[in-house]
C-alpha cells in the first residue's frame, strides 16, 4: 500500500503483493520458531507449534499432503 | 475431504466416533461434516499466501510448501479427476503465488477456480491459472502495483528488479485470461479508485467484463463445469 505505518526494524525484504498494509502484516515480527516440536504422527513427522497444531509436515510423499490430518492447523494430541 | 488411498492408519492415534464428533464441532461447528464423493479435489487459498518467510501469527496463511506437493499429488493420483480452487485471499508472496499459479496452469487435469469474498493482488494470477474461472457476485479483485518493504537500496537497479517482478505477474495474467496487457496495466495504475493506493477494485461482473474471469457464478456452476470436463466433454474454456 502506498501510505504505510512503521514496519518493525529488520523486516525482511520480501516482495509481498497484498492489499494489506505492511505494518499490519509485519506487526510482531520477528516470528520465533524455537517453540516448534517434532512429533511422530500417524507414521509421519510433523512440526507442531506451542498451540498443539500442525505447523508443517515433513514428508516427500505428495499423497501425505492431501491428508487432512497433516494439514497446517490440524490438532495433534499431546 | 477425500480419504487418501494408501495412507497407513495407526490405530492408537485414530479418533473414536465420539472424539471425531467433538473435533468436528470444535473445528467446523457441526457434528457431521459432509464428505465429497467423486473425483474432485478442493484446494482453498485463504488469507496471505505465505512463501519464503514465516509471517507473524496474526496473519491467516496458505503455506506454499503444503500446496505445491498437494498439486503434485492431484496430478499423480488416478482417483482425482479434477481440481476446484476456492479463493478468498488478500494476496501475499509474489514468488509463492506465481509458483502455485504455474503449477495449476500446467496440470493435465481439468481445473476450475471460484473467487469468493476476495481474490486480490497475487490471488489474481492464481484465479486465472485454472482452465475455467468463476467469481461470486459480491466477490472483489484488487489490481494494484507490487511494492517492496524492508530495507530498500535506493539505486536504479531496485526499480528494475521491481519492474521485472511486476512484469512476471502481468505476463502470467495476460497469457491465462482474456484481458490485454494494456488494459491490465491501465487497471493497475489507475488513480482515484482506492483511498490508500493506486489501482482498481473489480466487483463480480466487472472482473468478467474486463476479461479477467470467465463467468459470474457459485459453487454449483464451478462443480458443474468441472464434472462435465472430468467426464471428457471439456469444451468452451477460455484459453
Amino acid at each position: 500500500m502506498l501510505i504505510e505505518g512503521p514496519v518493525p526494524p529488520g523486516t525482511p525484504l520480501v516482495p509481498l503483493y497484498t492489499i494489506f498494509p505492511p505494518d499490519v502484516v509485519w506487526q510482531d515480527w520477528p516470528v520465533f520458531t524455537d517453540g516448534l516440536r517434532q512429533v511422530a504422527w500417524h507414521g509421519r513427522t510433523v512440526l507442531v507449534g506451542s498451540d498443539g497444531r500442525v505447523e508443517r509436515l515433513l514428508s516427500t510423499d505428495p499423497r501425505d499432503f492431501l491428508d487432512p490430518r497433516f494439514q497446517p492447523g490440524s490438532r495433534v494430541p499431546r | 475431504m477425500r480419504q487418501v488411498p494408501g495412507t497407513p492408519e495407526t490405530e492408537t492415534h485414530e479418533m473414536s466416533p465420539p472424539d471425531k464428533t467433538v473435533a468436528n464441532i470444535e473445528h467446523v461447528g457441526t457434528a457431521e461434516v459432509p464428505g465429497t464423493t467423486g473425483q474432485v479435489h478442493c484446494l482453498t487459498i485463504i488469507g496471505q499466501v505465505e512463501g519464503h518467510v514465516i509471517l507473524p501469527s496474526q496473519n491467516k496463511t496458505t503455506k506454499y510448501e503444503h500446496v505445491i506437493p498437494q498439486l503434485v499429488a492431484v496430478e499423480q493420483d488416478p482417483g482425482i479427476g479434477g481440481l476446484l480452487v476456492v479463493l478468498n485471499t488478500v494476496g501475499g508472496d509474489v514468488e509463492a503465488g506465481l509458483a502455485i499459479a504455474e503449477m495449476i496452469a500446467s496440470l493435465s487435469k481439468p481445473t476450475v477456480s471460484l473467487v469468493l469474498g476476495g481474490g486480490h493482488s497475487i490471488g489474481v494470477p492464481i484465479a486465472v491459472s485454472c482452465r475455467r474461472s468463476y467469481i461470486a457476485h459480491t466477490a472483489t479483485m484488487t489490481i494494484h502495483p507490487i511494492r517492496l518493504t524492508g530495507l530498500v537500496i535506493g539505486v536504479p537497479q531496485t526499480y528494475e528488479y521491481l519492474d521485472k517482478m511486476q512484469d512476471r505477474v502481468v505476463r502470467f495474467v495476460v497469457e491465462n485470461s482474456r484481458i490485454s496487457q494494456e488494459k491490465y496495466r491501465e487497471l493497475m495504475f489507475r488513480t482515484g479508485e482506492l483511498a490508500r493506493d493506486i489501482g482498481t477494485v473489480l466487483v463480480g461482473r466487472d472482473a468478467v467484463n474486463m476479461g479477467l474471469i470467465d463467468e459470474v457464478g457459485g459453487v454449483a456452476d464451478a462443480l458443474k463445469w468441472l464434472n462435465i470436463a472430468i467426464a471428457g466433454n471439456e469444451d468452451g474454456h477460455a484459453h
